[in-house]
């Protein structure tokens, strides 16, 4: 599955992954494959709604695409989505289990939701919103599925770095209800891809052809196979690395137990570390991340890619996912690299992977001591501080493949 | 056994099958070589590193365990207890080291083995414990401000390119011609000569992941002279009856009698 975006165009090169270059197109793409929503968050004009229109083609007839404004209602938002909610809502119908209105919910069959100006909804809007891509409508507290299989939303927002940064409610929520952020101002597009626009258009507003290729049952059939893809095992060890390894402290702290402490408690040589530059990821994270990295994996094949390195995959993935996801320290983001989320996420791609590096051998020797059956105390207490994670694993499998 | 959990076991078990590599590491053969490395091993401190052979006398290094800073890791390595090369300049000092397979401590490791110092709780390579009495006096070889003067190369040399002020670190021998592993921007840090003087403590806790004082390091006793960019410029460390200093102005050709270097090797874990 190749997508070839219309009208957008930028050639700046995001991530290099198996030897192949990826764009911006490539996230939105990996984004649909894995059903990850996406936000793109960036100043006016770089062509974020563009790329979101772009996508919206392939859907055909099953894509809606929302304007957001600070005065639209949910009312105004069910009328867009479907007409008869209004009136079946009126009608009181949207209560209990009356049939028609879950037809009418059957009936949206949406695949995709296309958001511009997300931030510009208010609160209540902005929450039917993310329910509506992750495929449901929640009316009096009772969430009915939209009827599509496959539902996945992309929004773009001109929002303050202080909204993603902030435990704000739009922060809070973006945070939570987007898989992945990306901010577009690093990603700039190419001197040439700006005069080939220019070139080929001078009017400033959004290209919106009507006329697209349907590529929705290719598009869903995509996400179908990447779901039923095996995991590479180094892929669940990264993960874990990520979420355990980095939630260790010296004296066997936890990040996420010092809450609020965390980073001012972090004391000694960590506080120059990754101790306090970044907070474990989330187990809903590690979905994304390895999600995204399975979908990375697929389109880099696709690209002529002939071998996959799982650990790198899950680098390029935990960057995009985490960098805007609220888990750096913003003030060493800012002291430190001047704010650029990505560069503070490449230092520590940087450290993790000598943290590997340093440990393969140990890990090794793990595993082929679990697969051989046995458990020796010797190899497991090789695994300790940051990776004593990696212990109980070996233990657990030990005794499951016994 | 929970989802997540169970897939773990079928990869696991499917790789079995299939999985011959781990992150591209052959896993056939992994426990083995670590069993047999094992049994090589004196049966001591079991957490701890045992040295490389070329380590003749184990008991004369402190082990220093690797550490991550920011994007700047290093392994576990053995810290020479005591200065040797004295009388040679920067560059002759590094070329001393890199003949007999060892090399100078960067800012960042010397910040930590200060701090390994102070903590009290230190092993030998040869995975016996340092007693306190020892750590105390190389503490105060270092920083005691006393006669003779003593100072310590380090192995950080700084330098402008493209205007901005650049450190060079971790030098190895390359083609006979001494090359920086590390050339990076200077992290924000204190750019302030302070005589006196910094918080030796503060600066212990606080380094960047380049190991200089952070911008607002409060005073101290701590002499501290800041980078410069006139490009002839490496760092020592050196204590005499004036005061203890952390000098990032030094001249790399002078060669001083009291001045020496501290080995450092990387240790092998087995």
């Amino acid at each position: 599955m190749t997508l070839s975006l219309k009208n957008y165009k930028n050639t700046t090169e995001v991530a290099n992954l198996n030897g192949v270059p990826l764009y911006m197109n490539d996230m939105a793409d990996a984004a649909l494959r894995g059903k990850l929503n996406m936000f793109l968050q960036g100043t006016t004009g770089p062509g974020k709604t563009q790329l979101v229109k772009d996508i919206m083609q392939y859907f055909g007839d099953a894509s809606l695409f929302i304007l957001g404004r600070n005065d639209m209602d949910t009312r105004e938002l069910f009328q867009q989505v479907n007409p008869k909610f209004i009136k079946a809502i009126q009608e009181g119908r949207s209560s209990g289990s009356d049939i028609r209105f879950k037809e009418l919910t059957d009936k949206i069959n949406y695949h995709f939701i296309g958001v511009d100006e997300l931030p510009n909804c208010v609160a209540a809007v902005r929450a039917q919103l993310f329910n509506l891509f992750d495929g449901f409508i929640e009316i009096d507290g009772k969430a009915y599925p939209i009827g599509a299989e496959y539902c996945v939303g992309m929004a773009t927002g001109n929002i303050g770095q202080e909204f993603t940064e902030s435990s704000n409610e739009l922060g809070r929520a973006l945070k939570d209800r987007m898989h992945l952020i990306i901010d577009t101002d690093y990603f700039m597009e190419q001197p040439d891809d700006l005069y080939e626009i220019l070139k080929k258009d001078r009017n400033p507003r959004v290209r919106f052809e009507e006329s697209g290729e349907d590529r929705t049952l290719e598009i869903v059939e995509a996400h179908r196979a990447l779901d039923q893809k095996e995991v590479p095992f180094e892929k669940y060890i990264t993960a874990l690395y990520l979420r355990h390894g980095l939630d260790y402290l010296e004296g066997g702290k936890s990040k996420t137990a010092l809450k609020s402490g965390w980073p001012a408690k972090v004391e000694g040589h960590q506080a120059g570390s990754d101790s306090a530059l970044i907070l474990p990821i989330s187990p809903r994270a590690a979905k994304s991340i390895i999600t995204l990295s399975q979908a990375l994996d697929e389109i880099t094949q696709e690209k002529g890619a002939k071998e996959r390195d799982p650990f790198a995959s899950m680098m390029v993935a935990y960057k995009f996912v985490s960098a805007k996801s609220g888990i750096l320290n913003e003030a060493l983001v800012n002291a430190e690299y001047d704010g650029n989320h990505y560069a503070a996420m490449d230092a520590i791609i940087d450290a993790t992977r000598a943290q590997f590096d340093q440990n393969l051998d140990f890990i090794a020797a793990g595993i082929d001591m679990v697969q051989a059956g046995q458990r020796n105390k010797k190899v497991l207490d090789k695994f300790t501080e940051r990776w004593g994670f990696m212990k109980s694993v070996l233990q657990n499998l030990a005794e499951k493949t016994k | 056994m929970g989802v997540h959990e169970e897939r773990l076991t079928k990869s696991c078990r499917k790789n079995q099958m299939i999985q011959k590599t781990i992150f591209g590491k052959p896993i056939e053969g992994a426990y083995k070589r670590y069993l047999s490395e094992q049994e090589k091993k004196p049966d001591k401190e079991k957490e701890i590193i045992i040295p490389p052979t070329e380590i003749q006398n184990p008991e004369k290094y402190l082990i220093l365990k690797g550490r991550t800073h920011s994007k700047y890791s290093y392994p576990d390595i053995g810290v020479a207890v005591e200065r040797t090369h004295h009388d040679k300049d920067w560059y002759q000092a590094h070329e001393a080291l890199h003949h007999e397979g060892s090399f100078m401590l960067t800012i960042r490791q010397f910040v930590d083995f200060l701090s390994l110092l102070k903590s009290g709780k230190a092993y030998y390579a040869s995975g016996d414990k340092a007693d306190t009495q020892t750590l105390n006096s190389i503490l105060d070889e270092i920083l005691a401000v006393r006669e003779p003067c003593r100072g310590e190369w380090l192995d950080a040399d700084f330098k402008t390119i493209s205007g901005a002020l650049h450190i060079n670190y971790s030098h190895k021998f390359i083609n006979s011609q001494l090359q920086p592993t590390y050339s990076e921007p200077l992290e924000k840090c204190l750019m302030e000569n302070k005589t006196p003087g910094i918080d030796l403590n503060y600066w212990l806790r606080n380094a960047t992941s380049q190991g200089l004082p952070p911008v607002k390091t409060p005073n101290g006793d701590l002499r501290y002279w800041a980078p410069a960019s006139n490009n002839n410029s490496v760092a020592v460390f050196d204590s005499d009856a004036g005061g203890a200093w952390f000098d990032c102005l030094g001249g790399p050709s002078s060669s001083i009698s009291s001045f020496g270097v501290r080995q450092a090797k990387i240790l092998q874990r087995k």
